[in-house]
């Protein structure tokens, strides 16, 4: 994994979801919008990506994903497709 | 897999659960897991945060295996029959994250778009005619792909050791069910 990622995880680096949407996730029903983007937008900055857009603009492109990471999170993207 | 219900939540439920017992059975104890979703109509499965089941192969060692699926239903009288909206499986050496190969499937285009929807794709390079091309540029067609054909794959190609002897007839069962209770909106 990448030295970014492991210094993601560490809970050191930028990444950070809001106490809302951790408490939207604990309660294990589906998300309001906005903290489903915002849950996005950390898993694909855990995979390595820049965030969500970053995330968006790849799938757009239709670029190969780059870990198995990537692959979950386009996964997670395609529920926002025409949404 | 059996998948129609009263509720969305209680067919998706279910075809998770006969997915773990044929995951146990099969190839790993690493369990699917239900996925953050927004969408009421929607679920989603993978393996989870950490993303995959690592496998043991015979003859190329350590392999991790994404495992990944979004689905929806149709009602019908009040029963729920789950759909797949769309699918993500990859296969990769372990401490290399990205995929070798995949196989993947959406039911709606991406914006702009018209290639297979469902395909296969991947970093090695094919040699065609007088020129190579990386698996990863082109959408190579494929059916529907379901978890059972991804399973028997790692079991019979790629030398991965079922839990169980009678692997064969765990797979073929599981698939009949799907074949006979899960259709995609296209009819797979």
């Amino acid at each position: 994994m990448s030295d970014r990622r492991e210094t993601l995880r560490s809970g050191q680096g930028e990444i950070t979801m809001s106490p809302e949407t951790r408490a939207a996730l604990r309660a294990g029903r589906p998300l309001k919008k906005k903290h489903f983007v915002e849950y996005v937008d950390h898993e694909a900055k855990a995979s390595g990506l820049t965030g969500i857009d970053d995330a968006i603009r790849r799938a757009r492109d239709d670029a190969p994903p780059v870990s198995y990471r990537e692959m979950r999170v386009r996964l997670l993207l395609t529920q926002l497709n025409g949404k | 897999m059996a998948s129609r219900h009263r509720s969305l939540q209680a067919a998706f439920s279910e075809f998770t659960e006969e997915l773990n017992a044929v995951l146990r059975s099969t190839i790993t104890t690493v369990p699917v897991i239900a996925e953050p979703v927004f969408d009421q109509g929607v679920r989603s499965f993978s393996f989870g945060a950490d993303g995959y089941a690592e496998l043991r192969a015979e003859r190329f060692g350590k392999l991790w295996l994404f495992l990944g699926q979004v689905c929806d239903s149709s009602v019908e009288h009040g029963v729920h029959t789950l759909h797949t909206r769309s699918y993500s499986y990859g296969i990769g050496p372990a401490g290399q994250p990205k995929p070798t190969i995949r196989w993947d499937y959406e039911r709606e285009w991406p914006p702009g778009k018209c290639f297979c929807r469902h395909h296969f794709q991947g970093s090695p390079e094919i040699g065609l005619g007088t020129d190579s091309f990386e698996l990863d540029e082109f959408h190579t067609p494929t059916g529907y792909v379901a978890v059972e054909d991804i399973i028997r794959f790692c079991i019979d190609d790629l030398g991965v050791p079922s839990a169980s002897g009678g692997w064969h007839k765990i797979l073929q069962d599981s698939y009949r069910g799907f074949r006979s209770k899960m259709l995609s909106h296209d009819g797979v």
